[in-house]
């Protein structure tokens, strides 16, 4: 059908086809470095099979004890009694992981991107619950008190890859410390987390269990081997709760903004507590906590806290919304994969919730404003838009509402769809 | 940028020679790098396509490619390797994508270049390919992807009607039209 002539132009058509899409052959460096990763990973995946099958005793368990004397191994087991004694007494909650962590095999990646300040978190404080026969997920919170999804974001990495069998050790909770939680984004690994969270690989893989095999054995992977899936909760540093209730300790919370949130002519305080950095999302500061103090006659008093471990998210942010000539919204966004958006109205006395949303959405007045053109003179106008993916990913679709303070409330005054083209 | 024929690459396989290294790769390693090194480039260029980076080309291509490794144990093999890879790649340049909205810095300069910068245009280095990318860029999605699936990941139209649920016929009559266009532009050029 297609002589030699029309398939040569045919081609040159192709050719310059790919021009246009611009695109490029792979690096060769990145060829063998994924090709490697691949290997190591594919040998992970047939290691953690033949595990299921072998028998759990090693076989050199069977030979030495056909050698050893009566006496020898009273011996042994004296020394195991004793050890097993101070094992749980001493290793039991802090040294699982911690303790038997093996260093990264590939020290010279973790040693380049080190920053020099790491905080070092353990699970030394953790609550720990060895999962009995019978146990699911709805049993265990209802035992321990601990809410399901809390249960799972406590062992998110422990719950990818083990079953609840029995004697599966769960954290469900920290003696004076809050956990801060990270979603893992996809391209996310051990070691972008770690960075981002600015902890050493080894620490996020002892906060999470990474690398620990249901018996609490150390695999011999190396940790940058595991693949953390996307939407994965995953624990990237713990904080003191003494720093967010004892106001003792001022230089944990900085004021944020002294604005007259109610018009009476004296300022409110927003503090907040920092929350480590995570660079991925580029938003600072972000707060592990938001407070808020009135004016009183003593000075200023604390009349209202939020903690990003209450909201369910790993960090917050605020803005303020402000329709008159003082500010008189406080609206926080908590960050974990989904935004959540509450919108708060400081009456003088209590702060009131009086918008809350869920949902990806981001707050870029500007170019909505241009979208919203017929409501740019309108007052008390809060616009939110929501990204969403077109379902054959083509497109990207941006959902854009205004909404109108008016009479005590917001109302969605106004609904537009705006059509992307995607990737192209 | 290499500059092939439809016959070489990924379409020169057959398809039992196909089904063989499918099978052993599921366990061996040798059989899955094999495998890795036959869809690596189409894969890459596909996905560059999209993406445009460099970077987040890479990083895409990973972990297609870590899910494949996964996920091969469970896969049936009906014929149309090719396309379920190319699903994968397509739902992890979707989650890229979704992902881009949580960094709102990201997301706004995404934004901005979405209105005031047009990708196609910004590198054009001839005439001809200034037309074809005109051309491309006035077609709509399906159009595009249908470009990209044949011509990027070098796709048979089986495999492209089987991962895009549609019929065969209609996307190989498709594919020709859109080739025909380009070539009747080039006739309008040269007279």
């Amino acid at each position: 059908m297609i002589d030699s002539q029309q398939f040569e132009s045919d081609q040159d058509i192709r050719f310059n086809v790919l021009a246009a899409f611009r695109v490029r052959d792979p690096d060769p460096v990145f060829i063998e470095r994924l090709k490697k990763e691949l290997i190591g990973q594919f040998k992970a995946r047939a290691e953690s099979t033949q595990g299921k099958s072998t028998p759990s005793r090693p076989y050199w368990i069977g030979q030495v004890k056909k050698q050893l004397s009566p006496l020898l191994w009273v011996t042994i087991a004296v020394i195991l009694i004793i050890s097993l004694i101070w094992g749980i007494n001493n290793l039991l909650p802090r040294a699982i992981p911690g303790g038997s962590v093996k260093p990264s095999p590939t020290p010279t990646a973790s040693a380049a991107t080190t920053p020099a300040t790491r905080s070092t978190p353990s699970l030394d404080k953790a609550i720990f619950y060895i999962v009995e026969e019978g146990d699911t997920l709805s049993s265990i919170a209802e035992k321990t008190n601990v809410p399901q999804e809390t249960l799972q974001s406590l062992n998110g990495f422990v719950l990818q890859i083990n079953q609840l069998n029995p004697g599966l050790l769960m954290v469900i909770g920290f003696n004076d410390q809050s956990p801060i939680f990270y979603t893992v984004q996809p391209g996310d690994t051990v070691q972008t987390i770690s960075d981002k969270a600015g902890i050493s690989i080894e620490n996020f893989a002892a906060l999470n269990r990474i690398g620990l095999l249901e018996s609490n054995e150390q695999t011999p992977l190396p940790i940058t081997n595991y693949i953390l899936k996307p939407g994965l909760k995953v624990i990237i540093g713990l904080q003191d709760n003494t720093a967010i209730v004892n106001e003792g300790n001022p230089k944990d919370i900085i004021t944020l903004s002294e604005v007259d949130l109610d018009c009476d002519g004296s300022a409110e305080h927003i503090l907040g507590i920092e929350s480590p950095e995570i660079e991925y999302f580029n938003i600072k500061p972000q707060l592990a906590a938001i407070m808020l103090e009135k004016t009183s006659s003593a000075g200023f008093q604390r009349v209202w806290e939020q903690t990003a471990n209450e909201l369910g998210v790993s960090y917050m942010a605020y803005t303020l919304f402000a329709p008159g000539n003082c500010n008189q919204f406080l609206v926080i966004i908590g960050h974990q994969g989904k935004e959540s958006v509450n919108v708060y109205r400081w009456d003088g006395e209590n702060l009131i919730n009086v918008l809350a949303i869920g949902g990806r959405f981001l707050f870029e007045g500007s170019w909505m404003e241009d979208v919203f053109g017929d409501y740019k003179s309108s007052p008390n106008i809060l616009f939110l838009g929501e990204f969403q993916q077109h379902a054959d990913s083509s497109k990207n679709i941006w959902i854009l509402r205004g909404y109108q303070w008016n009479d005590g409330e917001f109302k969605l005054i106004e609904e537009k769809r705006v059509e992307t083209s995607g990737g192209g | 940028m290499t500059k092939r024929l439809i016959s070489e690459g990924v379409q020169g396989k057959s398809l039992s020679e196909e089904l063989k290294l499918v099978r052993a790769a599921v366990n061996d390693p040798a059989a899955f790098a094999q495998l890795y090194s036959l869809y690596i480039g189409p894969v890459y260029r596909y996905i560059i396509s999209k993406v445009g980076e460099t970077k987040e080309a890479e990083d895409i291509t990973s972990q297609v490619f870590l899910s494949i490794c996964e996920g091969l144990p469970r896969y049936r093999h009906n014929g149309y390797f090719a396309a379920w890879l190319f699903s994968i790649a397509r739902n992890k340049v979707a989650d890229h994508f979704r992902s881009m909205v949580s960094d709102r810095k990201k997301e706004v300069a995404y934004m901005e270049s979405v209105r005031t910068d047009d990708p196609l245009s910004t590198i054009i280095r001839n005439e001809e390919i200034e037309r074809i990318s005109a051309l491309i860029h006035v077609m709509d999605e399906q159009d595009q992807e249908l470009l990209r699936l044949r011509i990027v990941a070098e796709l048979t139209f089986e495999e492209i009607a089987q991962l895009t649920n549609r019929n065969m016929e209609a996307t190989k009559k498709r594919f020709y039209k859109l080739l025909s266009k380009f070539r009747q532009q080039r006739e309008l050029d040269h007279d």
